[in-house]
C-alpha cells in the first residue's frame, strides 16, 4: 500500500472523505468496511495502550471534556493483561459507536475539523470512560473475592525477580525525566517504536524529525563525561 | 485478477487517507492478531444487534403484534434470569465459574510467590552488601593496625597515633552509616519489588489455567454446543430465533429482517457472553410491547396475545376492540397505558 507523509492535512481530509463515501455507499458493511475497521482497531489499540501506559489517558479525556473520570489514576495495580483487555473492549465500543453514528448520519464529516484517525481517537476516548469504570468496579469486586478465598502454598514458578529488577531500574531512570512528553517519547523509543510511530502516538503534530531531535538532545544531556 | 479489483481500490483509498500515513502500517502491525480477532468477533456481535434494532424500528406494528408470542419466547429464552440458567449454558457457566475461581486462586498464589521471590532477592543483595562491607572493615582495621605498628616503632608520634585511631573510628562510623543506608535501600527495593504488579502477569501457572478456561469455553464461543455434551439449551435458543423468524415472515415479507435475525443467531454465542445480550433482550422486548402511537385499525386481534402491550391515546385500535382494551389497561406513565390481564386475556389464545 502506498504511504504518504503526515502533513498536508487538507489533502488528507479530502482523501478521507473519498474513503468515507465509499464506506457509506457499502452501508458501512462488507469487505471494504471490515478492512478499514481492522485498520482503525489496530490503530486505536496502539494509541489507547500508549496513552494508558504513559498515564496520559485521563488528561487526554479531560482535554476533550469527557466527564465521569478522575483527573488521574495509577495503573500500578493493573496487570498487563488487564490493561490489554480494557483497551480491547474500549476499541470494540468505539468501533460500534463509529458505525452506529455513521449509519445515523451523525458520524464523521469532512468539514468537522478532524481527519478520520483523529475522529476515531476521540471516539475511543469517549468509549474509554464507561469501559474504564466498568473494569475498575469489576477489579474491586474480584479483589474482594480473591481476598476471601483460601490461600494455598506457593507453587513453583519461573524466577522473575530479574525481570522485575530490570523493570524497576528502567522505571527509575524514566522517572528522572521531568518533561512528561519526553518521558513518553523515551519510553516508546526504548520499547523499539520508530520515530514515525512515536510521532503518530503523540498525536500533537510532532513530526518524526522532531521526535528524533528530542531523543538526540536527551542522549546528549545524559551522555557521561567519558563520552559513553 | 478481476476479483482483487475492489480490494485493490480500498487499499489505495486507505493508503491515501489519514489511515495510510507514514509509519501507520508499522504501528498497526504491533497490535496482536489474537486481540484483533476478539475485537472483530465482539464488534460483529454488537453490529448485528444494532442492525436488528434498526430493522425492528422499520417493522410494521401489524407484523410485530402478530409475532408477539414468538418475540416473548425469544426474550424469555435470552433473558439471563431464565434462559441463562437452563440447559447447556448453566452447565458451561458453572464450569467456567469454577475455572475462573481456580484462576483467581492461582493468581493469588502467584502474587504470594512473587512476594517471596522479591524478598529473597532483596535479602540476597543485603547479604552480599554486608559481606562487602565486612571486607572493607577488615581492610580498614588492617590499615589501622599498620599505623599502630608504625607508632610502636616511633613512640614520639602520639599525635599521629591519635589521628590514626580517629581515622579508624571515622571509617567505622562511615561503614555503619553505609550499612544503614544499604538496609534502607534494600527495604525500599523489597517494597518496590513486592509492589510490582508485573510479577503476577507472566506466571506460567495462571496462564496455563487461563488457557484451560479458554479451551473449555471455545466450544461455546464457536457455537458448537454439542462438544460440551450437555443438555440442549442452545437448541432452545436457536428454536426461539427460528420461531421469531417464522412468525415475522408470516406477518410480513421482510427478507432483510430475516437475514439480520439469522446473523444474530449465528453470533449468539458472542452476544450471550457480553452485555450485548441485555441490549438484545431490550430490543426484542421493545418490539414486543411498544405500540405507542401505532395504527392497529386493520389488525384482526382475535387470538392475539395482548397482555403487556403499551399504547397511548394516539394508538388506533379496531373499533370493536377499543373499549375493551381501555377497560383492561392501566396507566403506567403519563399518557402511556399497558394492557393487563382480564377479559381481554380470556378472549385471546396464548
Amino acid at each position: 500500500m502506498a504511504s504518504r507523509p503526515v502533513g498536508a492535512a487538507v489533502e488528507v481530509a479530502s482523501e478521507d472523505a473519498v474513503l468515507f463515501a465509499r464506506l457509506a455507499a457499502d452501508g458501512f458493511a462488507g469487505p471494504a468496511y471490515d478492512y478499514v475497521c481492522d485498520r482503525l482497531a489496530r490503530y486505536g489499540y496502539q494509541v489507547l495502550r500508549a496513552w494508558i501506559r504513559s498515564g496520559d489517558i485521563f488528561a487526554r479525556c479531560a482535554e476533550k471534556k469527557i466527564k465521569g473520570l478522575p483527573p488521574s489514576a495509577g495503573w500500578d495495580e493493573w496487570t498487563k493483561h488487564e490493561i490489554d483487555d480494557l483497551v480491547q473492549e474500549t476499541v470494540v465500543n468505539a468501533l460500534s459507536k463509529f458505525r452506529r453514528d455513521a449509519l445515523a448520519g451523525r458520524g464523521w464529516r469532512p468539514d468537522g475539523g478532524a481527519n478520520l484517525t483523529s475522529y476515531f481517537t476521540v471516539t475511543c476516548l469517549a468509549a474509554f470512560s464507561a469501559v474504564y469504570k466498568s473494569h475498575r468496579n469489576a477489579r474491586r469486586r474480584h479483589a474482594e473475592s480473591v481476598a476471601a478465598a483460601q490461600r494455598s502454598q506457593p507453587v513453583q514458578v519461573p524466577d522473575i525477580a530479574e525481570e522485575v529488577t530490570e523493570q524497576a531500574a528502567a522505571d527509575e531512570r524514566l522517572s528522572t525525566i521531568a518533561d512528561p512528553v519526553l518521558q513518553f517519547v523515551v519510553r516508546l523509543a526504548a520499547e523499539g517504536y520508530s520515530h514515525r510511530e512515536i510521532s503518530i502516538l503523540l498525536a500533537d503534530d510532532t513530526t518524526a524529525r522532531a521526535v528524533e531531535g528530542m531523543l538526540y538532545r536527551y542522549r546528549q544531556q545524559t551522555r557521561r563525561p567519558d563520552g559513553r | 485478477m478481476a476479483a482483487d479489483e475492489p480490494l485493490r481500490e480500498v487499499l489505495d483509498l486507505v493508503g491515501a487517507s489519514s489511515l495510510g500515513t507514514d509509519g501507520m502500517s508499522e504501528l498497526c502491525s504491533r497490535t496482536p492478531d489474537h486481540r484483533l480477532a476478539v475485537i472483530r468477533r465482539k464488534t460483529a456481535a454488537r453490529n448485528a444487534v444494532d442492525d436488528l434494532a434498526v430493522e425492528f424500528d422499520f417493522l410494521s406494528p401489524l407484523a410485530r403484534i402478530q409475532a408477539r408470542i414468538a418475540l416473548e419466547h425469544l426474550a424469555h429464552t435470552l433473558s439471563p434470569s431464565t434462559a441463562s440458567r437452563s440447559g447447556v449454558t448453566a452447565g458451561a457457566e458453572d464450569l467456567a465459574l469454577d475455572l475462573a475461581l481456580d484462576l483467581a486462586h492461582d493468581l493469588d498464589r502467584a502474587r504470594a510467590r512473587a512476594f517471596d521471590l522479591a524478598l529473597a532477592h532483596a535479602h540476597a543483595r543485603a547479604r552480599a552488601l554486608a559481606r562487602d562491607l565486612a571486607l572493607d572493615l577488615a581492610r580498614a582495621r588492617a590499615r589501622a593496625d599498620d599505623l599502630d605498628l608504625d607508632l610502636d616503632l616511633a613512640h614520639d608520634l602520639d599525635l599521629a597515633h591519635d589521628r590514626a585511631r580517629a581515622l579508624a573510628r571515622t571509617l567505622a562510623r562511615a561503614r555503619d552509616r553505609d550499612l544503614a543506608r544499604a538496609r534502607d535501600r534494600d527495604r525500599d527495593l523489597a517494597r518496590d519489588l513486592t509492589g510490582a504488579r508485573a510479577l503476577a502477569r507472566t506466571l506460567a501457572r495462571a496462564q496455563a489455567r487461563a488457557h484451560a478456561l479458554a479451551r473449555i469455553l471455545a466450544p461455546i464461543q464457536l457455537g458448537d454446543l454439542s462438544l460440551l455434551s450437555l443438555p440442549d439449551g442452545g437448541v432452545l435458543l436457536s428454536n426461539a430465533v427460528d420461531g421469531a423468524v417464522t412468525a415475522l415472515l408470516e406477518a410480513e415479507d421482510e427478507t432483510h429482517l430475516v437475514s439480520v435475525l439469522n446473523r444474530v443467531r449465528r453470533l449468539l454465542p458472542d452476544i450471550r457472553e457480553s452485555d450485548t445480550c441485555r441490549r438484545l433482550v431490550d430490543i426484542v422486548c421493545r418490539a414486543r410491547d411498544d405500540f405507542l402511537d401505532a395504527d392497529l385499525t386493520e389488525v384482526d386481534l382475535t387470538g392475539v396475545w395482548l397482555e403487556g402491550v403499551q399504547w397511548t391515546a394516539s394508538t388506533r385500535w379496531p373499533a370493536a376492540w377499543e373499549e375493551e382494551i381501555r377497560q383492561n389497561s392501566e396507566e403506567i406513565a403519563l399518557g402511556i397505558w399497558e394492557v393487563r390481564g382480564g377479559n381481554t386475556r380470556e378472549k385471546v389464545l396464548v
